[in-house]
């Protein structure tokens, strides 16, 4: 702790990958400098480079990256021939990555993984490394270790099997912890607690940390100083409350006002719906059950709501509340165990094929996954005009459409003959937008449509589908994980836990002043880019859940 | 309206050129690149000529027999010979290659249209529709497919177009395996779940969407199954129950030549054994190409 060297000193990095469409440079000329102890975060969009600045530190580059630069752990320079060991993975750096599904082997108990990280490098007997496993998977905060380490993978809960990662990570006493986006697939409730570890480890340890992550709340909640990455440099780089409350780079001003922020207090404004219009989509009752028999599990149970003409109602929930499932019902993907589904006013379950059919082209689909959701084989022109292919006759004149559509999403028709492949992200969504309001929908059901785009194109996703959504008319029905989205977009909202409705009503009252413990709690876990409000609601979070224990 | 005007990384530019290729020019690429399957085309192509324009460089009399000329050595007149009966080696390479080749690429296309249908169909539907439909694909593949062929061909001495079908029906249980694994994660993309939300058929799903984006592993069954479909007409033939004379494959060739292997007729044997060999591998060769060249990394 007394080195003056400082743990991990990266100058004027440079990555080029060699691919088949000629050589890319993900990182150019990055140079950063880490102190033990303390926690620097690299933030940025997807395509910035900084995964590649993680790997590249750990040198688990793939073989057509050359890196050029220096990369010192404690003055020694990994990029030089010879120079990694094979205590320099576990011993000087480790890293934690992003899914802790698959960064686990599913075959192997967990506190054998982490016995056999320990003897890889301490000349230990397997009992002793048996103890030294149930002493960090008790340190990474896994309620009853010694049970859990003879647990498997698939046994533990997300949060827990990203402990056992952390866990494997630290078992040598790294000097460096490299964590890329070690939140992102985690709910926001378990983010909160993989962040306090962290944050517990960094200062029992004085262990450096580069923490890779898109997330502003993750920067403002656990690190020191943030570097924000643009086409692979580094466009600012400084204190978090400096970065992030006074932005000094265009960029990283642009990417601040992008991220949704929660509202704490109400705006006021009408928040009442109108409730004398019949509903366009009315759940009751409805259950849904996956397998059979005993080993059955009930993805919703009971769950009623109203959705009403030109309204938005968010559906809200972390994975597993059945979310998406209920996105699905309502979209008859999925038939109900029990319950009705009202379309327009007519139970879905009764009608026959072709009056189904007739009330299916009043719906509007957008899906999350950007890739998955346009046909690479189509054309994005073909991809918009499937719906008039399908409902023949509803359109008069499916070329005019069309274009009338790519402008109203603003993206140039230039785009009709081309492969959903040569878009971005954002583009496709649009895309995706366009083809839903294609047949001039009375209802848009959109599963999670932005949660796999950059902040930045997210929300300029939400404005046009809220600007759209002024000029057409029609009622949404959006699921969302991110209750700061829900609360830009939707008027009312529905709250999952489990398969149940925990929690329903205005978005003003309900994402504020909720009544249920359990909202509470998922709006206290959200972190808030601003570090000092962070600090702030991290301790009064932490006071409540102390004081509910 | 006014938080419209976030970050500009929203519309990058449309990078058709800087983000490279389409998936078929990569793919072009990758298989352009692979020597071994482009020899195979090479190959291929070469015998295609040989069979289609030989005869026109090189005509030869292939309905009459002409004893007197029978058994000849290699010579200026006949350059690889003549057979048994007469016949011209060479001519005759080239008239039982139309016949191996065509039976080929028909039987292999038969073969992967059925399965195709098939293993979409029963991947698509799933539950019941699947167990039933996979189960006789099971059973099928448990019997020998010569052994079929073989009682088939004993029965009816078929022709040309009955060997076609019958190596066809014989041979789309394996394509059939490939569609239903290609379909069933196909069907839950997406874009596929949005079609039939708004109200799209289960046949436009799988016509407009399943088929067109399973292509490249359809592509790379049909070549394989014509490799083994020109394989089983030669055996079929070499066993004489293949196409009847005057008409022949490499196949009927090679069995001919057999009476031939101890009196040194070396010219009877070796042109059809080789033909047969270089086809089925440059097949073989291109098929492997294509599976290599397709494996696109984010194709879907």
């Amino acid at each position: 702790m007394t080195s003056t060297n400082p743990a991990l000193d990266i100058v004027d990095l440079s990555v080029t990958f060699a691919t088949e469409t000629g050589p890319v440079d993900a990182v150019r000329e990055v140079s950063l400098r880490i102190e033990p102890g303390e926690i620097v975060a690299l933030v940025g969009e997807s395509g910035s480079g900084k995964s590649t600045v993680a790997f590249a530190a750990m040198r688990l580059l793939s073989g057509n990256a050359t890196a050029t630069g220096r990369i010192e752990y404690d003055g020694i320079d990994i990029l030089a021939p010879g120079t990694v060991t094979r205590d320099f993975r576990g011993r000087t750096a480790a890293m934690v990555f992003q899914e802790p599904a698959t960064a686990l082997n599913p075959l192997m108990r967990v506190g054998d993984q982490v016995a056999a990280a320990v003897r890889n490098h301490q000349p230990v007997s397997r009992a002793e490394a048996a103890r030294q496993a149930v002493q960090l998977l008790a340190r990474v905060g896994i309620p009853e270790p010694e049970k859990r380490a003879r647990s498997f993978p698939f046994q533990l809960s997300g949060g827990q099997r990203q402990r056992v990662v952390i866990a494997l990570a630290i078992a040598n006493s790294p000097k460096v912890l490299i964590a890329d986006e070690p939140t992102t697939a985690l709910d926001v409730t378990v983010q909160a607690e993989i962040l306090d570890l962290l944050r517990r480890l960094v200062a029992e340890t004085a262990m450096a940390v580069l923490l890779v992550t898109h997330n502003m709340g993750v920067v403002a909640d656990l690190a020191d100083r943030v570097a924000v990455m643009r086409h692979g440099r580094i466009v600012e780089l400084g204190a978090t409350a400096d970065v992030l409350l006074a932005p000094e780079a265009e960029y990283t001003r642009q990417l601040l006002a992008a991220v949704p922020r929660l509202q704490l207090e109400h705006r006021g404004g009408p928040d009442a719906a109108r409730p004398d219009a019949e509903p366009v989509l009315s759940l009751t009752d409805v259950s849904v059950l996956y397998g059979r028999g005993a080993s059955a599990v009930h993805a919703l149970k009971s769950v009623s709501f109203d959705l009403r003409p030109g309204e938005t109602l968010g559906v809200v929930g972390e994975s597993g509340s059945g979310k998406s499932t209920a996105a699905r019902v309502a979209l008859g993907l999925i038939t109900p165990a029990a319950g009705t589904v009202r379309l327009f006013g007519q139970d879905m379950g009764r009608l026959g094929t072709r009056a189904r059919r007739r009330i299916q082209g009043e719906l509007g689909v957008v899906l999350q996954d950007p890739v998955a959701s346009l046909d690479p084989r189509l054309t994005v022109g073909e991809c918009i005009a499937e719906p008039m292919r399908v409902h023949r006759g509803k359109v008069d004149d499916p070329g005019r459409r069309v274009r009338e559509l790519l402008d109203a999403v603003q993206l140039p028709a230039s785009v009709l003959g081309r492969s959903p492949y040569e878009l971005s992200g954002g583009q496709r969504q649009r895309v995706s937008i366009a083809r839903a309001l294609t047949l001039d929908p009375r209802l848009v059901i959109a599963d999670e449509p932005t949660s796999a785009l950059d902040v930045s194109v997210q929300a300029s996703v939400l404005a046009v589908l809220r600007e759209l959504q002024d000029d057409f008319g029609f009622a949404c029905l959006f699921v969302s994980h991110d209750l700061a989205v829900i609360q830009q977009i939707a008027r009312r909202v529905v709250i999952l836990l489990s398969g149940v409705v925990e929690e329903a009503g205005p978005v003003g009252e309900t994402l504020i002043t909720p009544h249920s413990a359990y909202t509470r709690q998922l709006l206290d876990a959200v972190p808030s880019p601003d570090p000092v409000q962070q600090r702030h609601r991290r301790e009064l979070r932490l006071s409540r859940v102390g004081g509910m224990q | 309206m006014s938080s419209l005007s976030t970050p500009s990384p929203v519309t990058p530019p449309l990078s058709a050129d800087s983000a490279g290729a389409t998936a078929g020019r990569v793919m072009l690429r990758r298989f352009l690149r692979n020597r071994v399957a482009v020899a195979g085309v090479v190959v291929l192509a070469l015998f295609v000529l040989f069979c289609l324009l030989g005869p026109v460089l090189y005509p030869t009399d292939q309905t009459r027999t002409d004893l007197t000329s029978a058994n000849l050595p290699p010579s200026a007149e006949h350059w690889l010979g003549t057979d048994a009966v007469g016949f011209d080696q060479l001519g005759r390479l080239m008239e039982g290659g139309r016949l191996s080749l065509l039976i080929g690429f028909a039987a292999g296309a038969l073969a992967t249209v059925i399965g195709t249908l098939w293993g979409a169909i029963a991947g698509y539907a799933g539950g019941w529709v699947d167990a039933v439909m996979m189960r006789i694909v099971d059973a099928g593949i448990a019997i020998p497919a010569l052994f079929i062929l073989l009682v088939i061909a004993a029965i009816s001495r078929p022709d040309a177009l009955g060997l076609i079908i019958i190596l066809g029906l014989v041979s789309w249980l394996v394509p059939a395996r490939l569609l239903r694994a290609e379909t069933l994660t196909l069907k839950n993309r997406d874009y596929i779940l949005t079609l039939r939300a708004i109200g799209g058929s289960h046949s436009r799903s799988i016509v407009h969407h399943i088929l067109p984006n399973s292509i490249s592993t359809i592509i790379v069954s049909v070549t394989f199954q014509i490799a083994d479909a020109i394989l089983l007409v030669a055996y079929v033939s070499y066993l004489g129950l293949g196409v009847q004379s005057p008409a022949t494959d490499w196949g009927g060739m090679l069995s001919q030549g057999l009476t031939a292997t101890y009196s040194g007729r070396w010219w009877l044997i070796l042109p059809p054994g080789l033909s047969i060999i270089l086809v089925v591998c440059a097949f073989n060769a291109i098929g492997d190409g294509l599976r290599d060249a397709s494996e696109i990394r984010g194709r879907r």
